[in-house]
């Protein structure tokens, strides 16, 4: 086991990593609902939970932030501000969508987005990582385990 | 119609979002990453919140603030970097896929200490999102 684990450490940390992502953004819903049922509109939390996020990263980046800004070159930091747009955009849409149309409708609809990375991926960036069978697989049956959820709990 | 052309446009984003951090990330440690990456969009979000809703921001008071600071810590500091840190490391197609489970998450605690009940549905989702991430994670 423990070679094993020695072996696939990068994977094993991957993987751990987006689990604890999301077990973060799974619990932020349930407090989100709550501010946005008693105490602030989307928007306005979105905003402030956005600037409050920055400050714990602020510390955590400090000690490499002037060596990064010197050395990492330009290509990267626009990607980087692009992911940003992207992620804003997408939360943006969302709230949008909501007020459009039910929640049982829209959180299905919009958690079908694994599936775009896919196509996003195999379009733009083949050669950076391996598309086989299982991810595309998996991403259906997790986009529709998540569908029946949100349906379940509607 | 329209919703679900903006959820689906939703959708757009928070993929193109995992691409371009992928790409990022070859050259930018993930702190500093998504560090840049909250700036950007918060002065993006912030610009548009204060024109929409600006006097919003001065009534929320102290116990909504304490709310928003949790909400906070666990989108940001939690969910991106360890979103970034999958990205990174086993990439966007199997990180993004493991984290669009996160509404499981939310159904246990919803379960647990909202006191939902579990349906056909629940349980069908549930053993959908279990076997598609095991797929995903039994990969070599």
């Amino acid at each position: 086991m423990k070679v094993w684990l020695q072996a696939n450490r990068t994977i094993v940390l991957g993987y751990g990593a987006s689990l604890i992502s999301a077990a973060g953004y799974g619990t932020g819903a349930v407090v989100g609902r709550k501010i946005v049922d008693d105490y602030a509109s989307p928007l306005v939390a979105t905003a402030m939970a956005l600037v409050l996020g920055s400050l714990p990263l602020l510390l955590l980046s400090q000690r490499h932030i002037a060596n990064e800004i010197d050395n990492v070159p330009r290509r990267a930091w626009v990607m980087m501000a692009l992911a940003g747009l992207a992620s804003a955009w997408g939360v943006a849409f969302m709230f949008l969508a909501v007020a459009e149309a039910p929640v049982v409708l829209v959180a299905p609809i919009g958690g079908v987005y694994p599936l775009f990375v896919i196509i996003l991926m195999y379009l733009f960036l083949k050669r950076s990582e391996r598309i086989t069978w299982q991810t595309i697989l998996g991403a259906v049956l997790v986009v529709g385990g998540v569908a029946a959820i949100t349906v379940g709990r509607e | 119609m329209t919703g679900i052309l903006l959820a689906l446009s939703a959708a757009l984003g928070f993929a193109a979002s995992a691409v371009f951090a992928r790409v990022a990330l070859r050259q930018i440690r993930v702190t500093t990453g998504t560090l840049f990456s909250l700036v950007v969009g918060a002065a993006v979000v912030l610009v548009i919140a204060v024109a929409l809703h600006p006097s919003e921001f001065v009534q929320i008071g102290i116990i909504g603030f304490l709310w928003i600071l949790l909400y906070s810590f666990l989108n940001f500091p939690v969910g991106r970097l360890f979103n970034f840190t999958g990205v990174q490391l086993v990439g966007a197609s199997r990180a993004s896929t493991i984290i669009s489970a996160s509404p499981l998450f939310t159904m246990v605690l919803a379960i647990s200490i909202g006191g939902e009940s579990v349906n056909l549905p629940i349980v069908l989702g549930t053993l959908a999102v279990i076997a598609g991430c095991g797929l995903i994670v039994s990969q070599r």
